[in-house]
């Protein structure tokens, strides 16, 4: 019996990766682990546990596409953008940029290839350098690199700050004379001047206002269509993953529970968490809110560092069966675009 | 019977060396018994600081309350009496759930010996009692095991625990009137919806009113009776939820709600977006607040500030083509 479902499982990611060929991966991440060491005490420093942050982790990103990684506080989904361009050190697992495998990589060997992979951060007040000028904070990576000399600095400082709908008239003046929205056009800026084919976006407009949100969530759209990016987009706002994705990923506890894209997964989701996150979300409808029906949760998520035996969801899961706090649940895949790890689908 | 709290041309600037800053420019507003009033603006446009200036809480200096009154339950101007005075009211009469439930209680004091504080100043109360009062409630709210955890520190508790915590701690002395300042905006979606239902269970069984201030469109449509819309220190907009959702009048609410993703759209949608930034607000407003970001705005917008106007139906708006 679990012979042939293995067997099925392999057949499905041997199909899965001929399609995904056509597709034209960017970067495929397989079975990715990130474990941060728990020490104690002074000399030694005894590693008496660990956090399990990331916990196999596998997804593919093909060229222009979007895909959208949602999941509560402490699910593991910035450390796995992260741990993508080895800010964090994975513990084990494949990272492969356009065929090319990352995992092994020095700092230093993966300097070229910072020019592909860039980062967007959350906190636009946090990640520019108040010291640093608009103009010094766009073009510092490119004379880091010897792609442009000081004199062409303003250039293409006027470039990229029109790629990103700033004044460039602005560009000597300091971070901290420009609002929020502003400065994450300065960090986008930023993220673009190496050229890059991939921005991993760190929730970019979670510290943002409603209406400046808005500006941001059309800039990354425009930019993707002008100059054929793929995002990985990690945010804990599911109508925002909802209106930018392409194929949606949901983390829970370090492990992907669900994946599909982004109008079968809102339609049709599957896993009982993804159910439950899609009855939380408030929407700006006042009679749905009053008729709405929640799923109710119980509980709060487990700590990474004790998780549960078998499915780390089984401890607040409404359906939970007797099998699922025994065995981690295998990931089966559903229909053409859907995937989740759960018992109440392991048998077909 | 006289509204719980009536508020009226209340105005709060804050006087720093580098200028000085006008967060709220007379406003109006009402709450009533049993009632839910919701505050949605953007950050910075005053909604924190015109509910929490009723109490004085916010810094004095650089923050002054420049005019205005706040009339609690038809009898007392707070805004007249001193601190002192004032006292007898924070926490007792009206109490404040604060955004951040990582930073709103001491670290060094238990959770328990923290909730029975207000009961036991306010009250006269002793520590037993105080403390039977505290276990009561935190099990109301759904803390677990309520005797052991009250003594515990507020870092032995998570978010969703602590702001839970919090709750209680804001009912010890049974008030008229709960300040819920941004109260889910660290949580978790799960976590929300929980402490959603939690209020709105505590506002049918207490009959407490409530000022929910919140960016959160979605989460104000939830628990809301009536919302206003606050932009540069103004209320541009106030009505009954669904009339404020459904049919807004003001360019402004109009273009929040529109540049909010729905689940209906496509991907190739681009969102319609509010273009510009909110204004800096050091100067006194001369005209319409929203005028420079506004589709429709005259010449009349940018030379006199729209006043607020009630409309049908208790449908207030400050705006001169609604």
């Amino acid at each position: 019996m679990i012979k042939i479902i293995a067997l099925r499982v392999f057949m499905h990611s041997i199909k899965e990766r001929r399609a995904m060929n056509k597709k034209n991966i960017l970067l495929e991440v397989q079975d990715l682990h990130v474990y941060f060491p728990v020490r104690r005490g002074i000399i030694f420093k005894k590693v008496v546990a660990e956090i399990k942050a990331v916990d196999g982790v596998s997804f593919a990103v093909a060229k222009g596409e979007t895909v959208g990684l949602v999941g509560e506080s402490g699910c593991g989904k910035t450390t796995t953008g992260r741990a993508i361009l080895k800010l964090v050190e994975s513990t084990k697992g494949n990272i492969k940029y356009n065929g090319e495998e990352l995992s092994g990589y020095s700092q230093k060997e993966m300097l070229p290839l910072r020019h592909k992979m860039q980062m967007v951060f959350q906190d636009p007040y946090a990640s520019l350098n108040p010291r640093m000028s608009v103009v010094d904070i766009v073009t510092s990576a490119l004379i880091e690199h010897k792609l442009i000399t000081r004199n062409q600095r303003q250039t293409k400082a006027t470039e990229l700050l029109e790629m990103v709908g700033l004044d460039p008239r602005y560009m000597n003046r300091f971070p901290h004379e420009f609002s929020g929205g502003q400065r994450q056009r300065i960090g986008i800026a930023r993220a673009l001047a190496l050229n890059p084919q991939l921005l991993i976006c760190d929730e970019p407009i979670a510290a943002l206002d409603v209406s400046i949100q808005a500006q941001i969530l059309n800039l990354f759209k425009d930019l993707q269509e002008q100059l054929s990016l793929s995002y990985i987009f990690i945010t804990h706002d599911l109508s925002v993953v909802r209106h930018v994705s392409d194929h949606i990923l949901v983390m829970y506890l370090g492990k992907i529970v669900e994946s599909g894209d982004r109008k079968m997964l809102f339609k049709n989701p599957l896993h009982p968490y993804t159910r439950v996150l899609l009855s939380s979300v408030p929407k700006p409808d006042p009679v749905y809110e009053r008729n709405r029906k929640r799923i109710e949760l119980t509980g709060e998520v487990p700590s990474p560092l004790n998780k549960p035996k078998g499915c780390s969801f089984s401890t607040r899961c409404p359906n939970a069966l007797p099998i699922c706090s025994e065995h981690v649940p295998e990931t089966v895949k559903i229909n053409e675009s859907q995937a989740v790890a759960c018992h109440l689908y392991a048998n077909g | 019977m006289a509204p719980i709290l009536q508020v009226n041309r209340l105005a709060v600037a804050f006087k720093m060396r580098s200028g000085t800053t006008h967060a709220v420019n007379g406003i109006d507003y009402t709450l009533h018994r049993g009632e839910t009033l919701g505050v949605v603006g953007e950050s910075g446009c005053g909604k924190t600081v015109s509910t929490l200036a009723i109490l004085k809480l916010i810094s004095m200096p650089p923050g002054e309350i420049t005019d205005g009154r706040a009339i609690y339950d038809g009898k007392v101007d707070l805004l007249s009496l001193p601190i002192k005075k004032l006292r007898p009211y924070r926490g007792r009469e009206i109490a404040v759930i604060f955004q951040d439930p990582m930073t709103a209680f001491n670290q060094v004091m238990t959770i328990g010996d923290q909730m029975i504080e207000g009961h036991m100043e306010h009250f006269k109360s002793s520590r037993k009692e105080a403390l039977k009062e505290a276990e009561r409630l935190m099990e109301l709210t759904g803390i677990p095991s309520p005797r052991i955890r009250l003594k515990d520190y507020p870092t032995q508790f998570s978010g969703g625990m602590r702001q839970r915590a919090l709750i209680a701690m804001a009912l010890m002395c049974e008030p008229s009137i709960l300040i819920a300042d941004e109260p889910t905006t660290a949580l978790d979606v799960t976590i929300q919806s929980q402490i959603i239902d939690l209020m709105k269970d505590i506002k049918t069984r207490l009959g407490t009113s409530i000022i929910w201030v919140s960016h959160d469109l979605g989460v104000v449509a939830g628990i809301s009776d009536t919302v206003q819309v606050m932009y540069a220190g103004t209320i541009v907009e106030k009505a009954r939820v669904d009339d404020l959702y459904y049919k807004p009048l003001h360019p402004y609410t109009h273009g929040l709600l529109s540049s909010l993703p729905s689940s209906d759209d496509d991907k190739t949608k681009r969102l319609s977006s509010i273009g510009g930034y909110p204004p800096i607000l050091t100067q006194k407003l001369s005209g319409c607040p929203f005028a420079p970001r506004c589709g429709s705005a005259s010449e009349r917008c940018f030379a006199t500030v729209p006043p607020l106007i009630t409309h049908d139906k208790n449908h207030s708006v400050a705006c001169f083509y609604a």
